[in-house]
């Protein structure tokens, strides 16, 4: 439990990060009733798979970076296949493309449902958990629940199998689906259009702390898309890159007090904010029709500065997602060949993709055999780390009278927001044996 | 009609001993294990709920870590059926909520899972976990030999082990159990 926050001079462990070994940690220390420090600390796992990388044959890679992340298997499977197409010099046709982007429907689907009605609903709504959420709100669960069921199973058939798409490879795809197959999703994706507008009226209406910061947005653009696979890379203070140019402008740092790396803007040191709320925010007028007119609907004012309304976006690009999908099935065509012929090559190629939680960065070296020589993956949650942490440093001082239950669950709320990307690549089981 | 049993394997194969319960399941696949249902979750997690219609009984099978050597094997039966007396509680007290899952989508746990499914008045079948405890889960690393020994027991005795998960009568449903790497007593070995 966090200790009483408004005393002077206390030194504070949230140990709802600490209890279980190695995943982290929130230390805060106040002063005088000021914040004078604040130090977040999550474990990392995607560093351990670059090293795991090298040596490896390019086309295995999709596979092992799809295990990063139980979660969002798809974006470090497209991150890391742009970014060996762009070593390699190919660009799929049209028809891939529209399918890598359907799988990463499905995966915004099932990934945006799962955080707004399972995670971050009950915090608004004044529940522990959403098991207690469901007591009393089954159909808002359900309905969250059987968002989510069809990008799972939509992911199934497109990827092979649903937490870990193996169908997807550098070049193309392994196997790509039948037309008809496809058209079997109709109803399904029918249905979550309607409930997932549904979903963005029931989060906008949720009660929101009054809180607001100064963000540098950072995502994805593309001219005439919504952000996910391609291409350059804009922010709200004017950055438009190429993926290339993304280790000039942005710097990953080492922190003491993190095995995480946190990453800044090169130049300034500044935070930034990636994820749905930047996505949103940065490219409101490339969302689909209905999505659009549901963000415009919703009474809040884009740009939007508040964490906390995160939840919105993620609606949001719920709604964009299944529109998005219903489109891809309506107009797909079955390409001649599934994958391109690949030439191997030494090289190096860099991508950033939108994974559910914020720009994910891929860059790879590859040998003449086509062997891996370098990785570096540079997930969501670093780069929001140092965000994270600037949030909690503006909002403890305006809490800091508060009870320290309420300071606990207001900063928890806040994280929670963010969709950090924890452990993920471990699910082991803690098991306590008491002997009596 | 016999009860039906779903395995339930879930870890990361890339991640040492934390694919124990992936290892079990293709292995069962591969001898052609009869008369359950076996499937593979990595994640875990409340996807787990879409499969509950389709079983009375569960065996999830996962990797543990309890500070038991590794190789120890944990039988813990995680409770009734929903139409039992309603008042038993479902949850064991044997496994740590994770608390940092709270935080993040990553974290719906097995607990959390099976609360859910009661909370919303879903069919709830018979869970058992068959924890393997592990000892190295680093990306990249091999198994460990104590782990790759308690896979092989498992896969070798199944028949045993599976007669028993679906007789709710059976010993197993009692209380939890843990047999260490030389134990014999653990079923079919």
């Amino acid at each position: 439990m966090a200790e009483n926050l408004s005393n002077p001079g206390k030194t504070i462990k949230v140990d709802f990060l600490t209890r279980v070994e190695g995943e982290g940690g929130l230390y805060i220390r106040t002063e005088n009733g000021a914040v004078r420090d604040v130090k977040l600390n999550i474990f990392e796992p995607p560093r351990f798979f670059e090293a795991f990388l090298r040596g490896r044959h390019f086309q295995e890679v999709p596979d092992i970076t799809a295990r990063i992340c139980g979660i969002c298997p798809v974006a470090y499977q497209m991150s890391s296949i742009h970014a060996l197409e762009a070593a390699l010099g190919v660009t799929p046709g049209p028809e891939i493309r529209m399918l890598r982007r359907l799988l990463y429907c499905a995966e915004w689907i099932e990934s945006h449902a799962l955080h707004i009605y399972l995670l971050h609903a009950p915090d608004f709504l004044g529940y522990e958990s959403v098991i207690a959420m469901a007591a009393e709100h089954p159909r808002e669960v359900e309905r969250g629940l059987r968002l989510k069921k069809i990008g799972n199973q939509l992911l199934d058939f497109l990827g092979g199998r649903a937490t870990h798409p193996v169908s997807a490879c550098v070049g193309g795809f392994y196997k790509v689906p039948r037309r008809k197959d496809l058209a079997r999703f109709r109803d399904d994706l029918e249905w979550g259009l309607g409930a997932a507008k549904e979903t963005v009226a029931f989060v906008a209406a949720l009660p929101f702390p009054d809180f607001t910061a100064d963000y540098e947005f950072v995502s994805v653009s593309h001219p005439d898309e919504y952000p996910m696979n391609e291409r350059r890379i804009v922010s709200s203070a004017g950055i438009d890159i190429e993926p290339a140019e993304y280790e000039r402008v942005f710097l990953e740092e080492h922190v003491a007090h993190s095995t995480a790396l946190h990453s800044v803007r090169a130049d300034k040191g500044s935070s930034y904010l990636v994820g749905p709320l930047a996505r949103v925010n940065l490219n409101l007028s490339k969302l689909m029709p209905q999505a659009q007119a549901a963000a415009r609907a919703c009474g809040i004012a884009w740009p939007c500065r508040n964490p906390f309304m995160g939840i919105v976006a993620r609606a949001v690009e719920l709604t964009h997602a299944y529109e998005e999908a219903l489109a891809i099935i309506e107009t797909y065509q079955e390409p001649a060949t599934s994958r391109l012929e690949l030439k191997v090559r030494a090289g190096e190629g860099c991508a950033a993709t939108e994974a559910p939680r914020g720009v994910l960065y891929h860059r790879y070296r590859i040998n003449d055999q086509g062997l891996v020589e370098s990785a570096k993956i540079v997930p969501p949650t670093s780069q929001n780390y140092r965000r994270m942490e600037d949030d909690l440093r503006g909002l403890l001082p305006g809490v800091l009278d508060r009870p320290e239950a309420e300071i606990t669950q207001l900063c928890e709320n806040l994280i929670r927001s963010y969709d950090p990307c924890i452990s993920c690549s471990t699910h082991f089981l803690k098991l306590r044996i008491d002997r009596g | 009609m016999s009860p039906r049993l779903l395995v339930v394997g879930c870890g990361n194969i890339l991640a040492g001993d934390d694919g124990a319960g992936v290892e079990v399941v293709e292995r069962l696949v591969e001898a052609g294990v009869e008369g359950c249902q076996l499937c593979l979750m990595p994640s875990g997690g409340v996807d787990l709920l879409e499969m509950f219609p389709a079983a009375d009984v569960v065996l999830f099978v996962d990797a543990v870590t309890s500070g038991a050597p590794a190789g120890t094997l944990h039988l813990v039966p995680l409770g009734a059926a929903a139409d039992s007396s309603g008042d038993e509680d479902i949850t064991a007290p044997v496994i740590v909520r994770r608390a940092v899952g709270s935080l993040s989508s990553h974290g719906l746990g097995l607990l959390e899972t099976f609360e859910l499914a009661r909370a919303l008045g879903r069919h709830v079948p018979r869970v058992i976990l068959l924890g393997v405890e592990i000892g190295e889960v680093t990306p990249g690393a091999p198994r460990s030999p104590a782990v790759e020994h308690a896979l092989s027991t498992i896969v070798q005795g199944f028949s045993r082990l599976q007669a028993l998960v679906v007789d709710p009568n059976s010993s197993l449903w009692r209380s939890a159990r843990q047999f260490p790497p030389e134990d014999d007593s653990f079923p079919g070995r």
